[in-house]
């Protein structure tokens, strides 16, 4: 169970990280060409 | 759940509903039509680091996969890359979730216009034509990608349930 639960922790972390490096793959290239970045979100809100 | 400005005006933000992320990009061809006119050199520059920026995301993504793949090979090195046996738990973890780093850089390729896809698309549309696509062709466009993606996800769930009941 502890294995299981270690498991998905894993997994959900590492899939924030994913979306995480996605975007801020979009900041760095923006921040390189000197272009504002306003808001950026590794976890939106649907709103 | 978490956020704060940095000195450069970015807002980061760390939100509670794990749906999707998002850069929201001050782009200056967007806000000056009439500048983009004004000058096509740079106009075209400006498309360019747009196309940059927008393709950095999944290259961001293939390289993370990268990483991960070794990283995963490192920690079991019994396994082949992304098509292993399960060796252990973290080895899985790190193959499942590079796996989905590639997923989501190929996902994000598709021409389909919420994606980065779509957007590269466009980008090179006003690149080649001079021009920025319609309201009314953008519009047609976003209904394509809506139904194009309404049919993948159809497309997927019968694969997947034909699969599962056979």
């Amino acid at each position: 169970m502890d294995q299981e639960l270690l498991f998905f922790v894993l997994l959900t972390a590492g899939l924030l990280v994913v979306i995480f490096v996605h975007e801020l793959g979009h900041l760095l290239a923006a921040r390189h060409y000197g272009v504002k970045v306003l808001s950026c979100r590794s976890v939106s809100d649907p709103s | 759940l978490i956020s704060f400005t940095d000195s450069r005006g970015t807002s980061w933000k760390l939100r509670s509903i794990p749906i999707g992320g998002s850069c929201a990009i001050d782009d200056k061809l967007k806000d000056s039509p009439a500048d983009r006119q004004a000058d096509a050199r740079s106009a075209l520059q400006l498309l360019r680091q747009r196309a940059v920026i927008l393709a950095a995301g999944p290259t961001f993504n293939f390289a993370f996969a990268i990483s991960i793949a070794f990283l995963s090979q490192i920690m079991c090195s019994n396994c082949e890359i992304f098509y292993s046996e399960v060796g252990s738990l973290g080895a899985t973890a790190a193959q499942l979730i590079g796996q989905f780093s590639l997923a989501l850089a190929l996902f994000n390729l598709l021409p389909l216009v919420p994606l980065d896809g779509g957007a590269l698309c466009l980008t090179a549309f006003e690149a080649v034509v001079g021009r920025p696509v319609s309201a009314i062709g953008e519009k047609r466009f976003f209904l394509f990608s809506v139904v194009s993606l309404m049919g993948l996800t159809l497309a997927y769930l019968i694969l997947t349930f034909s699969r599962l009941s056979g």
